[in-house]
């Protein structure tokens, strides 16, 4: 069987790291006409396990340096490279090579931030006539959680429009990935599709955030696949997803 | 191209589970006909991605929390002082409305344990993930053909 990591031009360097299954192989490239599919062989009853996801990753992150490179879903295998060809290359060459056209020196950065729970309500409730120790009855302790949490979402949500707003500019694209809406939920996740070539100032923007709200966990992964920014005609509805907070750029899938 | 270029303050690669398949598990274009999906296991360990919902135990944390601040007096920050004292008027005949009034008796053991101070919103951070639970914990069948 022949696991499948992604497309990507046919004169694309070939992939260092190693693939997925036990022990890891080799990865090479099935080409056919412009493009070749990143393959790499495991046994007919492979399945995948949570190295063979990071596998996966790493994989593309490693051939991100040699060019476009278009991702294929988690867990994607055919019985051998004619197949490859047959059903992922040349059945979808055309919508695959604009693909590839628009990813052309693009990256996907992801900006993820959460702050210290206990710093951020004291933020928004400031001191209370509370004595530390006091106690609320539980249906007024409920009460005051409630409106905290209320408190929380506005000032979590004030603070990722403000981050958000500082990187954009720098981005193509931009989109959420994950729904943040409840008291529970972090400040922001976010992917910015960015120009490599501006890769630099992006991290001085952030280091930038970093030192303007020292209080927040800021993590800041890249450049990765444009996974969320992949135009497919495929791609399935979204009607059922619900954003509080939208990106300008489309959801990738 | 630039990507190789690397700074100190940005990490190459995804380091948790979750942030790994945000990338891959419900992404990347999907291939029909002899090509299948392998997968298996992986939405177990995805499950605990976004069990992240608001609770009367969240609630409560929170109030516990407003109950620990301090009483330096500084500026007023925000609506909360008033509030707390709306609430002690209200005091003892306030009630808890809606969805939360079959849970309040439950909630009085939680609220007593509580108040026994224990930090847990120290590692809150830690249980964040990322992916939307809705679509990877459904795909748990090892072979479907889900896009028609």
């Amino acid at each position: 069987m022949r696991y499948v990591y992604g497309v990507v031009r046919a004169e694309h360097p070939p992939a260092q790291l190693k693939g997925v299954g036990r022990p890891p192989v080799d990865v090479r490239l099935v080409p056919s006409g412009p493009l070749a599919a990143v393959v790499s062989d495991v046994d007919e009853d492979f399945l995948v396990e949570e190295n063979d996801a990071r596998s996966h990753v790493h994989v593309l992150i490693d051939l991100l340096g040699g060019g476009p490179v278009i991702p294929v879903r988690l867990g994607t295998v055919a019985p051998d490279d004619e197949a490859v060809c047959a059903e992922v290359l040349d059945a979808a060459r055309d919508d695959l090579l604009g693909c590839i056209e628009a990813l052309d020196g693009k990256v996907e950065l992801h900006v993820d931030v959460d702050d210290n729970e206990a710093e951020a309500i004291a933020a928004v409730a400031g001191a209370g006539p509370l004595r530390p120790g006091e106690a609320l009855d539980v249906a007024s302790a409920l009460e005051l959680g409630q409106r905290v949490a209320v408190l929380l979402v506005e000032h979590r949500q004030r603070l990722a429009e403000e981050i958000v707003a500082k990187l954009r500019p720098i981005a193509v694209r931009d989109a959420p990935r994950s729904v943040i809406e409840g008291p529970e939920d972090p400040v922001l996740r976010w992917a910015f599709l960015i120009d490599a070539d501006d890769l630099v100032t992006f991290d001085e923007a952030v280091i930038g955030i970093r030192a303007a709200y020292p209080s927040l966990v800021i993590r800041y992964v890249g450049p990765l696949p444009a996974a969320h920014f992949v135009d497919w005609r495929g791609r399935p509805e979204r009607g059922d997803e619900v954003d509080t907070f939208q990106g300008n750029g489309s959801w990738g899938w | 191209m630039t990507v190789s270029t690397q700074s100190v303050n940005r990490a190459p690669r995804p380091s948790g589970l979750a942030d790994v398949l945000d990338l891959v598990l419900d992404k990347g274009i999907v291939i029909d006909a002899y090509v299948r999906l392998a997968l298996v296991g992986i939405e177990i360990l995805t499950l605990d991605a976004r069990v992240v919902i608001a609770s009367v135990d969240t609630y409560l944390r929170f109030a516990e929390a407003v109950n620990r601040l301090d009483l330096q007096p500084h500026e007023q920050v925000a609506g909360l002082p008033g509030l707390v004292s709306d609430m002690q008027e209200k005091g003892a005949r306030s009630k808890t409305r809606g969805a939360l009034a079959g849970v309040t008796e439950g909630a009085k053991e939680m609220a007593s344990s509580l108040r026994g101070g224990d930090d847990d919103e120290d590692k809150q951070p830690a249980r964040r993930a990322s992916t939307r639970p809705s679509r990877t914990t459904t795909r748990r069948t090892r072979s479907q053909n889900e896009e028609s």
